[in-house]
């Protein structure tokens, strides 16, 4: 089968691999119809990540048809149609019983590597490096799904292919960056980060009763797209932005903040420098200050809501203003199980149609330049689309 | 660490006896050897190799003589023939690990007093047989793949609590062990903790080959108790052996 494959920084191939065989009793082996590229595909792509070996198989993101199932999986038949998280989770652990599907107990091979990292393994990850697992990405014509049982979603016929795709990661993800907002009606969420996890946050925050949004960026297709959806814009190579929302909130400061960035976050200011210099000499691995700058925009006693990726450490980390300011932080990688559901029933109940999204779809044979063009914002590409 | 060559001590019993008897005589054959060389290098004017001679034979005939090693010591294991019954000093391996899995101690407890389940929660074991209601027998995989066997008999047992097993005496590599199972909070199932003494086959040197062969003892057992953790739990353990991968050419 065709499958997109890392291989090295920047370089991402296309290649004829072996078909995914059954491996478990609660394998599912799925014909992908529909895969995406997700802003952590870039981080894999930009080398940020460690752990990754050449002719591993990218993609987290997927939507298609069942082909065969594990001899314990009930739930699901060949033919039906089916989202897949982008986190293995096996459903019986504890942390799985808790809603808390991507910090899993069970579904790491690699968890002693983790381990080392962290303290304790999360959930494996499809095609997110060896230390979230080394499982085979669904950027691919088939995917094999551990614990088939748990993870897909069967989907009705009133859901395209394209709308159900977003259910995979990322509508999820940008749900529970606003979820973890504890958001109260009449609060003002600020928002950094207009990629598409930004743009679902954004999204969310107004489902959940905040009465403005506020959303931060440079890149102006990413701020008009965030307005379409009612977000004030507060554009970053214009102006400060700890003043720009200063102003807008009387003084105060937003609410909340939503950290949608992540490690590679942009910037000139002084801290943003330091980042990269330690990044470019290998020092480092973060660069911080999209959330330096939230927790100092943030108003007191309000919430740091992290959905971007962090993956290792950073310095310079302001623990005073947080401390004194009685800061709450909210964080991690999105429990997208507990979410599939009810975001369905959002789109089947015509709130939202998330394949808005989408902005450019290619072939599979084009991912490499899909990669480029996604990674570089070019042609204003927002989110890409990857057709097998 | 004593200055080579010179304050060689007469054998003092205080000192635990770390060093194997065959070791004993190697070391003060290999230092005997060691400190003519120093003495010749002296002689050819080769103060520097002198000096390393005379530090390694120093070490050897120190250990040879009194059956000690400090670095032994510092290492914390010991090449001793002796039980450890007799000399509580002497320094064997130990390990310790806890789990937590999502069964009831009861459940476990049953799991684990069947000793012929033991291969799949310490994967060093090859297979364990029962020969009557208390004692068993061990065969392990040992040292580069050789099977080591030993016979065992249960000293404690509490259901749903505690079992205990040491190796009979007389066996070929003494160890003991004990697995505790305490019921953990908020409805999170068992708090495993195992305990698993043992001197390597070899002495010193099976632990050390072993290490260099890639497998620690201590991560394996860590590894092993997630595997029980994962098949308890899900009936599985994740794998992504055979799945597809590209060549990047």
């Amino acid at each position: 089968m065709k499958a997109v494959t890392w291989c090295g920084k920047k370089d991402v191939r296309v290649a004829d691999v072996e078909d995914p065989k059954m491996l478990r009793p609660h394998d599912a082996i799925i014909h992908v119809t529909r895969a995406a590229i997700c802003g952590s595909d870039v981080h894999l792509y930009d080398g940020c990540v460690p752990t990754m070996k050449k002719g591993d198989i990218l993609g987290h993101e997927a939507v298609g048809e069942v082909v065969e199932v594990g001899k314990e999986v009930y739930n699901l038949a060949p033919g039906d149609r089916v989202a897949v998280p982008s986190p293995i989770s096996c459903g019986q652990c504890w942390y799985c019983k808790q809603g808390l599907w991507s910090l899993c107990d069970n579904t790491n091979p690699n968890a002693w590597m983790m381990e080392k990292a962290y303290g304790q393994s999360t959930a494996g990850i499809f095609g997110y490096s060896h230390m979230f697992g080394g499982y085979a990405g669904s950027q691919a014509e088939y995917v094999r799904v551990p614990f088939a049982n748990v993870g897909p979603l069967k989907l009705p016929k009133e859901v395209t292919y394209e709308q159900a795709l977003t259910l995979s990661d990322v509508f999820p993800t940008g749900y529970q960056a606003a979820e973890a907002c504890n958001i109260h009606s009449g609060d003002v969420i600020a928002v950094w980060g207009c990629g598409p996890i930004g743009q679902f946050a954004v999204r969310s925050a107004f489902m959940l009763g905040a009465a403005r949004v506020l959303a931060v960026d440079n890149d102006p297709a990413r701020l008009e797209l965030a307005a379409k959806a009612g977000a004030e814009i507060a554009d970053f190579s214009k102006a400060c932005v700890h003043s720009q929302l200063m102003e807008a909130t009387g003084g105060r400061g937003p609410d909340a903040c939503i950290d949608a960035v992540g490690l590679e976050a942009h910037g000139t200011t002084p801290d943003a420098v330091y980042d990269t210099i330690k990044v470019a000499a290998r020092m480092g691995t973060e660069h911080a200050h999209a959330l330096r700058e939230a927790i100092m925009t943030c108003r007191k006693g309000g919430t740091i809501s992290i959905i971007g990726v962090y993956a290792g450490l950073v310095d310079r980390f302001p623990i005073g203003a947080a401390f004194n300011k009685g800061l709450t932080f909210r964080m991690g990688q999105a429990h997208v199980h507990r979410y599939m559901r009810p975001l369905l029933d959002r789109i089947l109940s015509h709130q939202i149609d998330p394949s808005f999204i989408f902005t450019h779809r290619f072939a599979l044979d084009d991912a490499p330049k899909a990669y480029e063009m996604f990674s570089k914002k070019q042609d204003n590409c927002i989110k890409a689309m990857l057709q097998p | 660490m004593a200055a080579p060559g010179v304050h060689i001590r007469p054998e003092q019993p205080s000192m635990p006896q770390n060093v194997g008897d065959l070791e004993r005589v190697v070391s003060l054959v290999l230092g005997g050897v060691a400190a003519l060389g120093a003495v010749s290098s002296l002689s050819r004017r080769r103060p520097l190799r002198a000096l390393v001679l005379m530090a390694l034979g120093g070490d050897m005939l120190y250990r040879g003589t009194t059956g000690y090693s400090p670095l032994y010591n510092a290492l914390g294991v010991t090449s001793d023939d002796a039980t450890f019954a007799s000399n509580p000093l002497s320094r064997v391996i130990t390990f310790k690990e806890s789990i937590t899995i999502m069964k009831s101690p009861s459940e476990l407890y049953g799991f684990w007093r069947d000793f012929r389940n033991l291969p799949r929660v310490m994967s060093y074991l090859e297979r364990v047989d029962l020969i009557d209601g208390t004692r068993s027998h061990w065969v392990a995989k040992g040292l580069a793949e050789l099977p080591v066997e030993w016979d065992a008999e249960i000293v404690q047992d509490e259901p749903g609590e505690v079992i205990s097993w040491r190796s009979l005496e007389g066996s070929e590599v003494y160890n003991r062990g004990s697995v505790q199972f305490e019921t953990a909070t908020a409805g999170r199932g068992t708090a495993i903790t195992v305990q698993l003494t043992y001197r390597p086959p070899a002495g010193l040197i099976g632990a050390a080959v072993a290490r260099l062969m890639g497998r620690s003892p201590a991560q394996e057992i860590k590894e092993d108790l997630r595997h029980l953790k994962q098949q308890m739990e899900t009936g599985e353990t994740p794998t992504v052996e055979g799945q597809p991968r590209g060549a990047c050419r």
